[in-house]
């Protein structure tokens, strides 16, 4: 008897502290990539995750779970250090943290923690273990970790990852790579000058990790005072754009140059954006830089992973609440901008987190014994789009150009050659009718590379949603109007931003000679929407107008005022990779009867889609589809659509609807009956092969 | 908001004004006299720093054919040049300063060592100049030097007003 309650007491006491101990997350669809799960996103099933790691109490945790029916996972290894690593789905693409903002002081927020952030470098954990990690810490002063507090150390917050990196496996090299120069902007880092703070350093250094904290300093000098002008907003914005597109040529570079390396961007934190006495351009403007580079990463052909440090940081927004991390600022002497050691062990727990390191008691930064909120979102990708016509503007030649169209050609290629003006070849003519697609995000990627030699005349390739690609001259920008091109190869170039051209030693191509296939891939993203209250940007996805309305495009970039290189650029493909949700198309709308009237109208019967569907009637031209098997029933043809047309019964599982006399055609047509159910119509019709014939022509929304 | 020393600022204005009289002799034309910090950019850029929190005076005097100076915050002060931090004046070497004749102008540049447990070096140079609005601008380059190797900076452009208190 004795023996058995000592055996139970043995349980009640180890269960509770095996149950503190937990590591556990949700897999889930995150459709709006917010990083939470929101109301109707859906758990993943069957999502594979690892936890491995070094326990306190001696010895190796390696364990791998699978998400449940509910996506929940969870691991009970105890007090340790251990790195996850999440296997993304086939299919899908994981979201960037969450970045949901909670104030200091809010009942449970624990510094230097706060709300934990993760992210996911999938590949980290296989470097690791294969006994090698380079580390290579890129960037500014916030990479340094400087402030003139003199309460920090250089790269303290990169050393602690790396320590905690020797902790997950002890038997592994990890080195640091102590690269970021103090001051630098996004266009040193596209800048050969022998230092380590470049990409052109770190591709031939090939480290396993990079981080990258940048885009402060680019702003910085163009800052406007209290009361900017619109001038001062115009050069401030033509820099951030500049950045952007510089942090496009870093990323794309890194990744597709680096193969096995995780790359990670840190967001811009701003505490001038989170104060009540500071100017109108620090909280209007940040949060469009923050989400260019939350974009820029998660766009790219191997997601960048994002230390969240802006959310952190941020718990002032428009509506200014005025409950911000001041207090993890160094203010001596206005200094004003770099974290105290407080606010860099904040810095070093985000990035920590962006890589998906978790500790467990004493090692984790707020001494916490379980993290159940590894939460990982992911985007479905539905479908990817081809363009369907191309052009060339101001001389541009082209051999072979209806291959840049397809994808799926074995490598043919579009050949261009361009010169050193204006001269391009752009791709446009995507479907846009795709509507049982949901579009939550899109990605532009193009695959390309050269012929020849390029030495100092380059070229560009850049996508946009309206085909404008540039503002108009003289154009004044405002915080909803002013993204008009989403930048895939090359940087801003020593000629950038127009207004204020200041790195002349800046390459425009990391990579200029591309001997094989590179991919290059980037988030397409339109202007924001300020939210009704004010309080927020809202960030919409496109619509399917605009994704027929996108152009992608290569165009010549003459730096030299020479006579020209000899290359050509080939263009393998361009595409739109559609992240969101696939609803189910309605069948084909089959056996349509149709009687005059006595009136002169028409009466169509057929049989019913069900309950749901509303029902749609076209009027198409007869001659192309008995001549070329062609549909014809755009909206200038034979008579008007008909959409959303009213029905009733004609029976068991038919129905019927009328077409008045003035809404007939009035020569030979064919007459189509299409369905809708959930905003997804149904098709026009299939050709002897099976193939769905020109849908572009069902314009009923 | 961490609560300000405003106990150790007065401390320390008290014992600047009892600096001698003849120190504060010195008007409009040259830099000799007492000035504190108005202004502070970063760089190129127009948006003020300098949130008057905390105060950083100067006051330059002429003595014994050269050009001497006091620096001081909260609680410190220290002779001019100096790097400031907030636990006192940061230790430095290879100091060299430079004035105009007509006293409009100075420039001082020094090596602030490291602070314990680092190993970065700051290269300061300060450029000071009276424009004609007797307001004393000054300018900080500060590089940073590790192992020998330059890797980076910044700059601080200041505007210093006559005066003690703002």
């Amino acid at each position: 008897m004795r023996r058995i309650l000592f055996f139970l007491l043995l349980i009640s006491l180890a269960v509770p502290a095996a149950l503190a101990q937990e590591v556990s997350g949700t897999i889930f669809e995150d459709l709006n990539g917010n990083g939470l799960q929101d109301t109707g996103e859906e758990a993943l099933e069957g999502v594979s995750v690892r936890l491995y790691g070094q326990l306190d109490a001696g010895g190796t945790w390696d364990q791998v779970a699978s998400s449940g029916s509910d996506g929940h996972f969870s691991f009970l290894p105890g007090n340790g250090c251990f790195l996850l690593q999440v296997q993304d789905p086939p299919g899908w693409r994981r979201t960037l943290a969450r970045y949901d903002e909670r104030a200091e002081g809010t009942p449970g927020y624990n510094h230097p923690t706060g709300v934990r952030r993760y992210g996911g470098s999938p590949q980290l954990l296989d470097s690791l273990l294969a006994g090698t990690v380079r580390y290579t810490g890129m960037g500014d002063s916030i990479a340094w970790n400087w402030n003139s507090c003199f309460d920090t150390s250089s790269f303290y917050y990169s050393k602690a990852v790396r320590d905690r990196l020797r902790c997950v496996n002890p038997s592994a090299a990890v080195d640091l790579d102590e690269a970021a120069v103090k001051g630098e902007h996004t266009d040193h880092l596209l800048i050969d000058d022998g230092d380590m703070n470049n990409v052109f350093w770190a591709i031939g250094a090939q480290p396993q990790l990079v981080s990258i904290s940048i885009i402060g300093n680019d702003l910085l000098g163009e800052e406007p005072g209290a009361n900017p002008t619109q001038e001062e907003i115009n050069r401030v914005v033509e820099e951030m754009l500049d950045s952007r597109t510089n942090l496009q040529e870093i990323l794309s570079s890194l990744v597709s140059e680096i193969p096995h390396a995780e790359v990670e961007l840190n967001t811009l934190y701003d505490n001038l954006g989170y104060d009540c006495s500071s100017e109108p351009f620090h909280v209007e403007w940040l949060p469009i830089a923050n989400h260019i580079m939350r974009e820029l990463a998660w766009g790219q052909a191997r997601r960048v992973t994002n230390a969240e440090v802006f959310a952190e940081f941020a718990h002032e927004d428009l509506v200014g609440s005025c409950t911000g991390y001041t207090d993890e600022i160094c203010h001596f002497l206005g200094d004003d901008i770099h974290p105290k050691g407080s606010g860099y062990d904040i810095i070093r727990e985000k990035l920590w987190e962006a890589i998906d390191g978790v500790s467990l008691g004493p090692k984790d930064g707020s001494g916490a014994t379980k993290q159940p909120g590894m939460d990982h979102g992911y985007l479905h990708h539905v479908t990817r789009l081809y363009p369907s016509a191309w052009n060339t503007l101001a001389g541009a030649s082209v051999n072979d150009p209806e291959a840049a169209l397809d994808g799926d050609d074995g490598g043919a290629g579009a050949s261009v050659t361009l010169g050193i003006g204006n001269e391009e070849f752009r791709l446009s003519g995507f479907p846009g009718y795709y509507d049982e697609y949901e579009i939550s995000r899109v990605i532009v990627g193009v695959r390309y590379r050269t012929t020849g030699d390029v030495t100092d005349d380059f070229y560009r390739i850049e996508a946009s949603v309206d085909g404008s690609f540039r503002p108009p001259a003289g154009h004044d920008y405002t915080t909803t109007d002013w993204n008009y091109y989403t930048p895939l190869v090359g940087s801003g170039g020593p000629n950038m931003p127009e207004l204020a051209p200041d790195y002349p030693e800046i390459e425009t191509l990391v990579v200029p000679n591309v001997t094989a296939y590179r991919t290059v891939t980037s988030t397409l993203t339109k202007n924001p929407q300020l939210s009704a209250d004010g309080s927020h940007y809202e960030w919409p996805s496109l619509t399917r107008a605009e994704l027929g309305s996108c152009e992608v495009r290569l165009l010549a970039s003459p730096v030299a005022g020479s006579t020209g290189d000899n290359f050509q650029v080939v263009i393998d493909a361009a595409w739109l990779d559609i992240y969101g949700r696939e609803t189910p198309r309605p069948d084909e709308v089959t056996h349509l009867d149709v009687a005059k009237t006595p009136a002169g109208g028409l009466e169509l019967s057929f049989d019913t889609l069900g309950p749901d569907a509303t029902y749609n009637v076209y009027f198409g031209t007869l001659a192309p589809l008995h001549a070329e098997g062609v549909y014809d029933h755009g909206e200038d043809n034979a008579a008007p659509r008909q959409c959303d047309v009213s029905t009733s019964s004609a029976g068991p599982d038919r129905l019927e609807t009328e077409i008045a006399p003035g809404d007939t055609p009035s020569s030979s047509a064919y007459i189509l009956v299409t369905g809708m159910v959930d905003q997804v119509e149904s098709p026009a019709g299939f050709n002897s092969g099976g193939e769905e014939r020109d849908r572009a022509q069902n314009t009923c929304e | 908001m961490p609560t300000k020393p405003r106990v150790l600022i007065l401390a320390a204005l008290a014992a600047f004004v009892l600096v001698p009289a003849s120190a504060w002799a010195d008007g409009p034309g040259t830099l000799l006299g007492g000035w504190h910090l108005e202004q502070q950019f970063y760089e190129d850029g127009h948006h003020n720093f300098h949130d008057g929190d905390d105060q950083l005076l100067v006051e330059f005097r002429a003595e014994g054919g050269g050009l001497s100076g006091t620096l001081s915050w909260a609680a410190h002060h220290s002779s001019w040049p100096a790097y400031p931090s907030p636990t006192g004046p940061a230790a430095i070497d290879t100091v060299s300063t430079r004035f105009a004749p007509d006293l409009r102008s100075a420039s001082a540049s020094f090596r602030v060592l490291p602070a314990p447990g680092d190993d970065t070096y700051l290269l300061v140079e300060e450029s000071w100049q009276l424009d004609e609005d007797d307001r004393l601008l000054c300018e900080v380059r500060i590089r940073f030097e590790r192992q020998g190797t330059l890797r980076g900076g910044f700059r601080w452009s200041r505007v210093f007003l006559r005066g003690t208190s703002q």
